[in-house]
This record gives structure tokens, sequence and C-alpha cells, in this order.
């Protein structure tokens, strides 16, 4: 199947992609091709499929027409998650069962663990540096459930930094975020920005983080309204013949 | 109080309420995270039909029930991910249809009302070493599983979209983790009955996040209050002649109430000392505090482990 002279797929790539949910469409037809290297940020009023977007990306809603793939594979044929890093929008609490912030950040390694084999030293070292790049060292031991709405946030996508995955989902990450947490996360996207990765995040409004993104995309009525595209940020280099 | 020992029945017993006291709370840790306390009562419905068909085909009960609630559990976990409004009613059918099931096929095979009553709330009495030694097996397996899939396991637990964006067989961990609640009620139900085992899913861990603040704890805590009350319920049963499975049962429900008052104080403490820490000078952003404060979670932790 390989082929040398193919170029190599792009993250996401979603042509026509539809959504029915409850007897309604959420998405209606949406084209969208995430570039290795974007800074994405879908943005869009309530109810317009924002986190239906990112999740039928993702696979995790199926499309009811359309087809969308995942490094050039349909999400039901992927195999190489570790290179997907999702945050959703919130920690659910489940039946109550505490569970640390350092627990939650290590369970982002999963998809690059044997279930053989005990943690390595390099995954440990790898959820030490998530969650210190999050700023949540001192709170590592602590139940994550009880922290701030935002350090919760923090925890989440900390324990998508432990994957240290290729791309990065984020749905709504600043949604209810203190402005400290947002500072620090617009701190993690930069350095995410300058190694390259890509992330994809939905937003009601961009904060701190508006000039680290290179391109956004305007939901309304599950339909596309508008794209921007602007030069990309230090450290992008792979942007080179990204479609405008 | 000694005296039991010298009783083999006693003996076997006793190994068995360790065993079912490591188990349920183990697999009852995902099983409260994942909000299915439930499930274990509906598997034990399920169980008591394949009691009957063991005995009514004269082969083991235990094996019977073994069969029939695994297959249950599997049929709950397709029918939970098949429709979330169906799956209610869908569930109670079966689970009704397992209680008659078992109640009609025990008594066509001639087996009492005395013979339904020891599966319906225990009678340790009657377990053999032979039996001991299935559920000594079961119990290994039920370990095995948690200690190998724990990991994924947890993180189902937690967000099930996370885990399929991790690419985790999530389809197979449900199932397997409902299964594997169906062996632990097997496991428990000789001692326990199926009416009460899944008490022992639920109660011990009930109490220990009370006191807990990780996962992993919360599991060990768990196993300590299963395998204390169990212990403890069956010997207080011997000594004061009582039935087995509610003593342990309400033994393990007062560890609960404890655990509640206990937990209260914890907290405050656990508070006073937050906000100490974060009245120190420089401790302000979490960054900047990474280096002294963690000794104070440690000693609270220990805390907790010393009861």
């Amino acid at each position: 199947m390989k082929q040398y002279s193919a170029p190599p797929s792009p993250p996401f790539a979603m042509n026509g992609g539809h959504v029915r949910m409850d007897g309604r469409d959420v998405l209606r037809g949406v084209d969208l091709v995430v570039e290795p290297g974007d800074l994405l940020a879908v943005l869009g009023p309530n109810g317009a499929g924002k986190s239906t977007l990112v999740k039928a990306l993702l696979g995790l809603l199926p499309l009811s027409a359309g087809r969308t793939e995942i490094y050039g594979r349909p999400p039901a044929r992927f195999r190489d998650w570790k290179r997907i890093g999702y945050v959703p929008q919130r920690l659910p609490m489940g039946g109550g069962v505490p569970a640390t912030v350092r627990e939650v950040v290590a369970s982002g390694r999963i998809a690059r663990q044997s279930r053989w084999r005990p943690p390595s030293a390099a995954d440990r070292a790898a959820v030490d540096r998530a969650i210190e790049a999050v700023g949540l060292s001192a709170r590592a031991r602590d139940s994550a459930h009880l922290l701030s709405g935002g350090q919760q946030q923090r925890v989440l996508i900390a324990r998508a930094l432990a994957g240290e995955p290729d791309v990065f989902v984020m749905d709504e990450p600043t949604a209810g975020v203190d402005a400290a947490s947002q500072a620090a996360l617009a701190g993690t996207l930069g350095e995410l920005a300058a190694a390259g990765r890509t992330v994809v995040l939905v937003a009601h409004e961009l904060g701190p983080m508006e000039p680290l993104i290179n391109r956004t995309v305007v939901l309304e009525h599950g339909r596309v309204a508008r794209q921007t595209s602007t030069a990309a940020p230090a450290g992008a280099a792979a942007a080179l013949g990204r479609a405008s | 109080m000694m005296e039991m020992l010298e009783y083999d029945f006693m003996r076997i017993a006793l190994v068995m309420a360790v065993l079912i006291g490591l188990t349920a709370p183990a697999v009852g840790t995902f099983i409260v995270q994942r909000k299915l306390s439930l499930l274990g009562d509906g598997i034990g419905h399920i169980a008591l039909t394949g009691i009957g068909l063991g005995l009514l085909t004269g082969s083991s009960p235990i094996l019977g029930a073994l069969v029939v609630s695994v297959l249950g559990a599997v049929a709950i976990e397709v029918l939970r991910a098949r429709s979330r409004s169906g799956a209610d009613v869908a569930l109670a059918l079966l689970f009704y249809g397992g209680l008659a099931g078992g109640v009609l096929l025990t008594g066509a095979s001639g087996g009492g009302a005395g013979n339904l009553q020891s599966y319906l709330f225990g009678s340790i009495s009657s377990v053999s070493a032979s039996d001991l030694y299935v559920v000594a097996g079961l119990a290994v397996a039920v370990l095995g599983i948690v200690a190998l899939f724990g990991r994924e396991l947890f993180l189902l637990c937690q967000d099930e979209e996370v885990a399929r964006a991790a690419g985790l067989p999530v389809r197979f961990l449900s199932v397997l983790i409902a299964a594997t609640a169906a062996v632990t009620v097997v496991i428990a139900m000789r001692a326990i009955g199926l009416l009460l085992v899944s008490a022992l899913m639920i109660v011990p861990v009930a109490a220990a996040q009370q006191l807990t603040r990780g996962f992993r704890s919360t599991m060990l805590v768990a196993m300590g209050i299963g395998v204390l009350s169990a212990v403890s319920g069956l010997a207080g049963s011997f000594q004061y002649d009582l039935s087995p499975g509610p003593s342990i049962v309400l033994l393990a429900l007062a560890v609960f109430v404890v655990a509640v008052a206990g937990g209260a104080v914890l907290r405050r403490w656990r508070a006073a000392t937050a906000a100490r820490r974060s009245a120190e000078p420089g401790a302000g952003s979490g960054a900047q505090a990474a280096a002294g404060a963690p000794r104070t979670g440690t000693e609270a932790e220990a805390e907790v482990a010393r009861g």
C-alpha cells in the first residue's frame, strides 16, 4: 500500500463530515484538513458543533455521511493512537473514587505502555515533566477532583502531555478557567508550537492564546462559516505548502 | 475464640473469607467508579439460574453459576452499550428472569427451600475443601486480571472517550470488567449469599474513599477493610451463633460509618495543613511550591495507611 512518492498524510482530514445526534444535524458537511504544525482554533457560538467536530475527527462520534481520516486512515482502522493526545472538556466525577493528580496524568502514557510490563523510568520521567509543565508538582499527590476547575483542566492537559503525542486535541481548555491557568495554558501552547506539535483546540474566545494560533475555523449551525490563516509562528516549519 | 480453628469447615471458611475480602473490593473499586454499583446485585440474581441448572443437571452448582453469571454479565454489558435508555428496562427483565428461573429450577431439582436459602444468604458450614480450591483458583484469576489490566481499566473507568482516543479496546475491557465482577459474585456466593454478595464489592470501597486521595490507595484500603470485615464477621458469627453473611455485611457497614466520621476529621486536618502550607512565603504559584510541599502529602497518606 505504501508509496514512497506519496506525501505523508495530514493528522486530520475530514471531507463532507456530517453528524446526526438525536434527530438533529449537528455537523452539516464540514471539510477540514489539519496540517502538521497547525495551531488551529475551532471557534463559534454555543451549539455550533465545535465539540462535535473534534470528537468526530477522533472517531468518538460516528459520521452519518462523509469521511474523516487520522493520518490517512479512518478512525476505526487507525492504530497509532500514541500520536494523539485528547484533552476532554472536564474530568468526570464517575462514582467518586478519588484519583491523585499523578495517577490521572500517568494514565496518559497508556498508549505507549505494554500491559505486560510495569511503568519504565522513561514513563515516570515523562509523567513528572508533564506535571511540572502545568505547574502542579506540589499537588501531585492530592486528589484531582478536589482541585479548582482551572487546575483540573491543567491535570487533563498534563495527561495528554505525558503521552508525548504529535497532535493535541483540546475541547474547550479555557472554559471556566481562571486567568492564572489561562496564562499557564498559553505558555504550554507556546512550547508545543515551538516543538512543532499540532494542536486543534475548541474555544469561545482565545484570550492570551491568540498570538499563538495560526489558523481559525469558525463554525455556525454545523457549517464552516469562516476560515482564517495567518503567518506561521516560530517553529512551525512544517507549514510549507499548507493550503491557505 | 481459637477453638474455631479446630473445625475443618471453619479453617476452610476463614481462608475463603480472606479470598473474598481481597477480591470483592478490588473489583468493586472499578465497579463503583464506573457507576455500576448495582451490577453485582443483578449478576447475583442471574447466577441463581445457573445454580438451578447445575442442581437440575446433577453437575456442579458453582460451575453452573459461573457459566450463567459470566454470560449474564456479558449480556448486560452488550445491552448497556447498545442503548443507554432501553438498557434500564432490559436489565430489570434479565434480573427478574434470573431470579425466577433460579427459584423454579432449584425447586424442580428437588432442592427444598433450605437449599435455596443457603445460596441466597450463604451457608459457610456447607463449604467443602474442593469448593475452596475452585474459589482459590477463581480468586487468583480475578486478582491477576486486576493486576494485568488495572491501568487500562483505570482509564476506562475515568473517561471512556479518552480511553477510546488512547486506542484502548474499550468494548473488550467493558466486558472484561463485567465478567470479572461475575466471577467475584461466584467466589463470594457460598459464604455471603447471592443477595448480599455485592455489598462486599461496594461497601468497603465506599468506606475507603472517605479516607483516601488516590485510586490505588482506595483499592488497597478497601481490600484491607474487606478482609477485616470478612474474617471478623465470620469469627463473630461462629462465636455468637449468627449467620455469617449478614454479620460480615453489617460489620462492613459499621466500618463505613466510622470511615465517614473519620474522613470528615481527616479532611479538616488536611485543609488546615494546606492552608498553613500556602501561608508560607513564596508558596503562591504551584511551580514555586513544588520543592517543599510533597512531604505533608506523604505524611497524610501514611496516616491513612496506618488507619
